[in-house]
């Protein structure tokens, strides 16, 4: 670490989804080679799925403010692409019908909604990055936390795949016919996911930490394609350009990550332009996996529930194959395939990428005892 | 501890209740000069345009802050924007299009439309913005906290300029207000530290915008997010 940045550190890890209640289940399916779970929104209309997108939040944040911390001084960060989808659709309905003549507040509600449950008295609002949007809110409390300005944030990461948003994709031809198949030369296309994730984010010598082994946020980056509103740069520039960030804030160098946690959505130009990147900045073995086959395109959740997988997997030392992938494309790259990796991790890369050619990158360590 | 951050020119546009008419300060050369991002847009990604009028008038301000900032200033430029509508009008229209035989004509284009971040990553591409992009909600202190934050990344050294300020879209029926018309309303502004556009002027300094939980305890019905954000500003008369 730079002499001038303060060390970061991620605790209290919850997440569920619509199909799995913890974190740890999700881990144990993904290391057992569990099948695609359907963790499609299978609500029956938008009253549902606006009722799913407050439980999601309520499990994740109630898992995650559990644990001992003074509300009074910590804020939150919600972090979703389009926040409440079930009660927009509801809104909009109404509005046209000339029953709504008041703006909606769908993010900032379900924020307000948290800060009064937890009484949280420190700067609240929402971020939207598309499907980035939780790994930039991670990043922004990391930001927050290292200047002094408030010393916990609580991230809290959300998306419900509703009607309107698989109607969307289909429209677009981004949802695979058959399952999810990360970096696989038949992979065909995206499932989708509903979920939540919530985590603590502090600085690492904080008192609160004294006993535990917390992971360490070492480097983070943001970048912009600039290139298309909604497929990737084909180069893969401005994920290069964030992974290269992110490595150069941790001070590391590139040999010394063990394992990337990728994006992995299963579209051919995504997947492609992820291999690209990798390409460039990794000349050694990095071990490569991906979730999205199991628990489906989280969408605005899907950085932080992974970011909180990628935690799971330093502290178990252990890295689960990529659901989904049985015959890889990208033949020069190590994709973990078929069963899971036991092997020393030290740092693991996690990157996401979303619409608008948005890219972030973390890397994230293993406390050591002692240090 | 802002010293040295100063907000080198402004633009901003007010069609719900101002007169709509451009209002800037330090531009140089200045030009009412309306630029057309979707055909910025179309050209890069060869598909039909699909713009909308926030973006339109975005794109005509962020053309008159940037149109002398060199290509290599602007790759590490990041974009801080606040927004109380968010994608509401696109959301809208992409739910029109779901209502035709049953979601059978849900529209493709409509569709990418439907984010928040989308009309700040139009100004990425049409601008070759390639720093960090961060949209965000907070009621009515929306416009003020994204200016904050982009202080607070220029400060720790993130990055030396942004292109900072708030852009919302309202419709008619949910404009409010006794005008009640709707329309766009956008402010941009373009900050740094004092000295890394060499040769420029700059129009105020940033002395003290007030602490993140200050500004989210700024009261005010969320839709004066526009006027709260021009009275937290150094902008001089507006």
């Amino acid at each position: 670490m730079a002499n001038n940045q303060v060390p970061i550190a991620i605790w209290s890890p919850a997440a569920c989804t619509s199909v799995y209640p913890s974190l740890d289940n999700i881990f144990d399916a993904w290391l057992s080679g569990a099948g695609s779970a359907n963790n499609q929104c299978a609500t029956s209309g938008p009253a549902e799925e606006s009722a799913l997108w407050k439980r999601l939040i309520n499990s994740a944040t109630g898992s995650t403010l559990q644990r001992k911390t003074n509300p009074a001084a910590c804020g939150l960060i919600l972090a979703t692409t389009k926040g409440d989808v079930g009660a927009l659709e509801i809104w909009i309905d109404a509005a046209d019908q000339g029953g709504q003549q008041t703006l909606p507040t769908l993010m900032s509600d379900t924020a307000n909604e948290i800060t009064g449950k937890y009484r949280i008295g420190g700067p609240v609002f929402c971020l939207s990055t598309a499907c980035t949007s939780s790994l930039s809110g991670l990043i922004e409390a990391a930001e927050i936390v290292r200047t002094g300005e408030v010393s916990t944030i609580l991230v809290c990461g959300a998306d419900v795949a509703g009607g309107m948003v698989r109607d969307g994709f289909m429209a677009l031809h981004a949802i695979s016919p058959t399952s999810c198949k990360p970096f696989d030369t038949h992979r065909d296309g995206l499932m989708l996911g509903s979920a939540a994730a919530a985590c603590l984010v502090c600085r690492a010598d904080d008192a609160r930490l004294k006993n535990e082994s917390p992971i360490l946020l070492d480097g983070w980056a943001i970048t912009c394609d600039a290139v298309h509103l909604t497929a990737p740069d084909r180069q893969g520039a401005g994920l290069t350009a964030a992974i290269r960030g992110a490595l150069e804030m941790a001070q590391v160098q590139s040999e010394q990550i063990d394992v990337a946690l990728m994006h992995g959505t299963a579209t051919p130009y995504n997947d492609a332009m992820e291999a690209a990147a990798i390409r460039q900045i990794f000349s050694h073995r990095l071990e490569i996996t991906a979730v999205k086959g199991l628990i489906g395109h989280t969408l605005g959740a899907s950085g932080l529930i992974e970011t909180l997988l990628a935690d799971t997997m330093l502290r178990r030392q252990t890295i689960p194959p990529i659901t989904g992938l049985a015959k890889p494309d990208f033949g020069d790259l190590q994709f973990v395939q078929g069963m899971p990796l036991k092997k020393k991790i030290r740092r693991v890369l996690k990157t996401a990428s979303g619409f608008g050619g948005m890219n972030a990158a973390v890397v994230l360590r293993l406390q050591e005892r002692g240090e | 501890m802002t010293d040295d951050i100063v907000i080198y020119r402004w633009a901003a546009c007010d069609e719900l209740t101002g007169s709509g008419a451009l209002q800037a300060a330090n531009i140089p050369q200045a030009r009412p000069h309306h630029a057309d991002i979707g055909e910025e847009v179309n050209a890069q990604e060869n598909t039909p345009r699909q713009s909308s009028p926030l973006t339109d008038q975005a794109a005509a301000l962020a053309d008159l802050l940037l149109s002398d900032i060199s290509r290599q200033a602007r790759q590490t430029m990041g974009l801080f924007i606040g927004s109380v509508t968010g994608s509401l009008e696109d959301d809208r229209i992409f739910q029109r299009s779901r209502r035709t035989e049953n979601g059978r004509y849900a529209s493709p284009g409509a569709f990418r439309r439907t984010l928040p971040s989308t009309t700040p990553a139009e100004l990425s591409i049409a601008f070759g913005l390639r720093g960090p992009l961060l949209v965000f909600a907070a009621g009515a202190s929306s416009g003020l906290l994204a200016v904050r934050r982009s202080i607070a990344w220029i400060q720790t050294g993130r990055i030396s300029l942004a292109l900072a300020g708030m852009m919302d879209w309202y419709a008619v029926d949910i404009a409010g207000g006794k005008k009640n018309k709707g329309g766009c309303r956008t402010l941009l502004c373009l900050i740094g530290r004092i000295g890394v556009l060499e040769g420029r002027q700059w129009c105020s300094k940033i002395k003290n915008i007030g602490q993140l939980t200050e500004i989210n305890k700024i009261s005010g019905i969320q839709d004066h997010s526009f006027e709260i954000l021009i009275k937290g500003l150094p902008l001089g008369e507006i």
